[in-house]
C-alpha cells in the first residue's frame, strides 16, 4: 500500500479562550482519524462550527493537535515541524481578501516562489505565465491589479498561486462559495481538470454538498468536531447512510425534506450519547445513552445506530 | 386582488464618467401581498438595481429613463421626500448584502435599533426585538458597537431593524453574501420565520437558484436588465420556458448523475449602453435564431408564466425529459 499524503490519527484540537482565571475550552475536533491518498480529492462538508477549517489547518501543519498526530507523506508535521515548503498549498474562500490589493497579479502569484528563493526573477515570471495559462488566464493578467478582475478571475488567480510550486497537496477552503452559479461551475471544472492532470491530492472544504461531491473522490461529513460519515462520492449521489448527511442533502433534493429535517441549531450539541441526538428526527433512547462510533456499512463508514434504517429510507 | 408592487417597463441608466450603462432595460414585475418572490440573476443582471428602486434607494448617478414602479398603486418616483420617508419607514424593510455597511459604526446597537422601532420605543422593546432575531445575551449586544459583533450577529440585528415596524414588504439583497458560507441557512430560516409571522411579502435577491427554490413561492429570473421569466417556483424549476433559466439550472451542481460533467453557460453577461435591439441572451443561447438577434422579444404568457423569449414553446417542450424539482 502506498503511503498516504495526509494521515491523521486520533487527532483532537482544543481552543482555549477567555482570561487566565476563567478559561473556557472548546473541543473543535474530537478524535478524528482519516487519511488522504496521493492524487485523491477528499470532500469535507458540515455546518459552521463543525471543525472543517480547523481540520484543514491541521493538515497544512498550521496548528498543533492537542492529541494524536498528523503525518505528511510519512513524516509528522505541526507548527514546530514544518512540512516541506512548496509541497502544500491553500485556496481561500473570499477571492477579494485572499489577494493583496496593492500587488500586481504577477507579484502575488510569484510570491510562493520568491519565498522558496529557488529561481531568478526572469524564471519566476515565466513560471507565473505558465501557471496563469493553466487556470485559463492569458499572460496579460500578470500586470493587472486584483480590483481589475471579476470574482471568477480572482479565484483563478488564487488557484494559479496555489499551483505555482507544483504542490502535492492543496486545501480548497470554501473556494467556490462566493461565486456566481455559472462561474462556480467553471471553477469546479477547472479544479477537476487540474487535479486529474497534475495529480495532486486535495481537501475540498465546503458547506455545499452538491459542489463537493462533484469534485471529490471520497467524502467526509463532520459534525461538532467528529466524523459522522466517510464514503465514496458515488454514495452521496445515491443515498448517504447518516441522518446528518441526508439532512445536508435535503438542500439538493426536496423529497426527503420532512423525514430528515434537523431541529434546533448547530449550538445544540449533546454532551452524552450521539452528538446529534437533540436535533435528529431519528433519535431513540439508545442514541441518548450510547455514543455511536464509525463502523463499516455498505461502501462507507457511518457513525449512527440506525444507519441501516436510514440507508433503507 | 390588487398587487402590492408593480414595476412596469422600468428603465434605469447609470451615468458614469466612462459612459452610460443601462442597468434596467424595461423590467416588468408584479408582486401580490404576502407572497415571497425570489429574484435570481448573475452579478450585473440588474437585480440589485430593481430591488433598490423599490425604496427609491438608487445612487445619485442613476437616471430613470422610462417606466414606473409603484407600491399600493402609488409611484415611488412621484412621491415627495416626506412621502418616500414614510413609505420606507412604515411599509418597507431592507436587508442589505453587508451588515457592517448597513449599521452605523459610531452608534451602539441598542440606540440604532431603538431608532428603527420609532419614537415610543423603550429599552424593553429593543431587548424583545433582539431576542426575536435569535440573539442571546441581548443586554450585552445592545451595549456593543457593530465592530464587536460577528457578521452573523450583525446581520441578525439588521434583520431585526428591517422587521421592527412590521413592514408589508421586506427586500433582502443577497442577505448572506458576506457571511460565512455555513451560517447562511440559519439567517435565511430566521428571515422566513419572521416574514411568515409578520405576514409580509418578501423579495429575496440571490444568484443561487437552489436557495430561492427552497424559500420562495415565485421566481423571477433577471438577465440583461429585464425580468426574462416570472412564475410559480415549481413551474419554473420543472419546466423552464426561457433558455437562460434552463442554462442556470443545468450549470449548477446538484442534479447531475455521478461522473457526469456540468456545462457552464458559455460567454459572459452583457453590459448594455442602451436598449438591446434583439434578445440580450441571444449571443450565448443555443436556441437562438435570426429573429432573436433582430427583434426584441416582448413579455408573453407561456405555460402559466410570463416569459421574454421568441422560442419559449420550443424550450419548454425540450424540458420534459429533464424535471429539475423532482428527486
Amino acid at each position: 500500500m502506498t503511503t498516504p499524503i495526509i494521515d491523521a490519527r486520533d487527532v483532537a484540537v482544543d481552543y482555549t479562550s477567555g482570561p487566565p482565571w476563567d478559561q473556557r475550552v472548546t473541543n473543535a475536533i474530537k478524535t478524528v482519524t482519516i487519511s488522504i491518498a496521493p492524487g485523491e480529492t477528499l470532500g469535507l462538508i458540515g455546518e459552521s462550527g463543525s471543525g472543517k477549517t480547523t481540520l484543514g489547518r491541521l493538515f497544512l501543519g498550521l496548528l498543533a493537535p492537542s492529541a494524536g498526530s498528523v503525518q505528511f507523506d510519512g513524516e509528522p508535521i505541526g507548527p514546530r515541524r514544518k512540512p516541506p515548503r512548496g509541497q502544500l498549498s491553500i485556496v481561500l474562500q473570499q477571492p477579494e481578501w485572499a489577494l493583496n490589493p496593492r500587488l500586481r497579479v504577477a507579484t502575488s502569484v510569484a510570491e510562493p516562489l520568491s519565498i522558496l528563493g529557488r529561481m531568478s526573477a526572469a524564471e519566476r515570471l515565466a513560471e507565473v505565465r505558465r501557471s496563469l495559462e493553466l487556470v485559463g488566464l492569458d499572460a496579460s493578467f500578470a500586470a493587472r491589479y486584483p480590483h481589475e478582475l471579476s470574482g471568477g478571475q480572482r479565484q483563478r488567480v488564487s488557484i494559479a498561486r496555489a499551483l505555482i510550486t507544483e504542490p502535492r497537496f492543496i486545501v480548497f477552503d470554501e473556494a467556490v462559495s462566493a461565486l456566481d452559479v455559472s462561474v462556480q461551475t467553471q471553477v469546479l471544472n477547472l479544479i477537476k481538470d487540474l487535479q486529474s492532470e497534475h495529480n495532486f491530492a486535495a481537501l475540498f472544504i465546503s458547506h455545499d454538498l452538491a459542489a463537493t461531491r462533484y469534485v471529490s473522490h471520497r467524502m467526509a461529513v463532520m459534525y461538532a468536531g467528529e466524523l459522522m460519515e466517510v464514503g465514496p462520492a458515488d454514495l452521496f449521489y445515491a443515498k448517504p447512510q447518516h441522518p446528518y448527511s441526508r439532512a445536508l442533502s435535503v438542500s439538493i433534493s426536496l423529497k426527503d425534506a420532512d423525514v430528515f429535517k434537523l431541529k434546533g441549531t448547530v449550538a445544540d450539541v449533546s454532551p452524552v450519547g450521539c452528538p446529534l441526538n437533540l436535533r435528529c428526527p431519528w433519535s431513540i433512547d439508545r442514541c441518548r445513552a450510547d455514543k455511536p462510533v464509525l463502523r463499516g456499512l455498505g461502501e462507507g463508514l457511518t457513525a449512527c445506530h440506525r444507519a441501516e434504517e436510514v440507508a433503507a429510507a | 386582488m390588487t398587487a402590492l408592487l408593480v414595476a412596469e417597463d422600468l428603465t434605469i441608466d447609470y451615468i458614469t464618467p466612462r459612459g452610460t450603462v443601462r442597468a434596467l432595460d424595461g423590467a416588468t414585475l408584479t408582486l401580490e401581498p404576502g407572497t415571497s418572490l425570489g429574484l435570481v440573476g448573475e452579478s450585473g443582471s440588474g437585480k440589485t438595481t430593481l430591488g433598490m428602486a423599490i425604496g427609491r434607494l438608487l445612487p445619485s448617478y442613476a437616471r430613470r429613463v422610462g417606466g414606473d414602479l409603484s407600491i399600493d398603486g402609488r409611484s415611488v418616483f412621484a412621491l415627495d421626500n416626506d412621502g418616500i420617508t414614510t413609505l420606507r419607514r412604515d411599509r418597507l424593510g431592507f436587508v442589505f448584502q453587508s451588515p457592517m455597511a448597513a449599521l452605523d459604526p459610531t452608534m451602539r446597537i441598542g440606540r440604532q435599533v431603538s431608532f428603527s422601532l420609532g419614537d415610543r420605543a423603550r429599552g424593553d422593546d429593543v431587548f424583545t426585538l433582539l431576542r426575536k432575531v435569535g440573539l442571546a445575551d441581548v443586554e450585552h449586544v445592545a451595549r456593543a458597537y457593530p465592530h464587536e459583533l460577528s457578521g452573523g450577529m450583525a446581520q441578525r440585528v439588521v434583520i431585526g431593524m428591517a422587521i421592527a415596524r412590521r413592514p408589508s414588504l421586506i427586500v433582502a439583497d443577497e442577505p448572506t453574501a458576506s457571511l460565512d458560507a455555513s451560517i447562511r441557512d440559519q439567517i435565511l430560516d430566521l428571515l422566513m420565520a419572521l416574514k411568515e409571522e409578520a405576514g409580509a411579502a418578501f423579495i429575496l435577491l440571490s444568484h443561487e437558484m437552489s436557495v430561492v427554490a427552497r424559500y420562495c413561492d415565485m421566481i423571477a429570473v433577471m438577465y440583461g436588465g429585464r425580468v426574462v421569466e416570472h412564475g410559480p417556483s415549481a413551474d419554473v424549476l420543472n419546466q423552464p420556458t426561457h433558455p437562460y433559466t434552463r442554462a442556470l439550472l443545468e450549470a449548477a451542481p446538484g442534479k447531475e448523475r455521478a461522473g457526469q460533467r456540468l456545462s457552464p453557460i458559455p460567454g459572459v453577461p452583457p453590459v448594455l449602453s442602451g436598449p438591446s435591439t434583439g434578445c440580450s441572451f441571444a449571443p450565448r443561447c443555443r436556441w437562438a435564431e435570426d429573429l432573436c438577434h433582430r427583434t426584441r422579444p416582448m413579455a408573453r404568457d407561456v405555460a402559466g408564466r410570463i416569459t421574454v423569449c421568441h422560442r419559449a414553446e420550443a424550450v419548454a417542450e425540450a424540458c420534459d425529459d429533464n424535471a429539475f424539482a423532482e428527486n
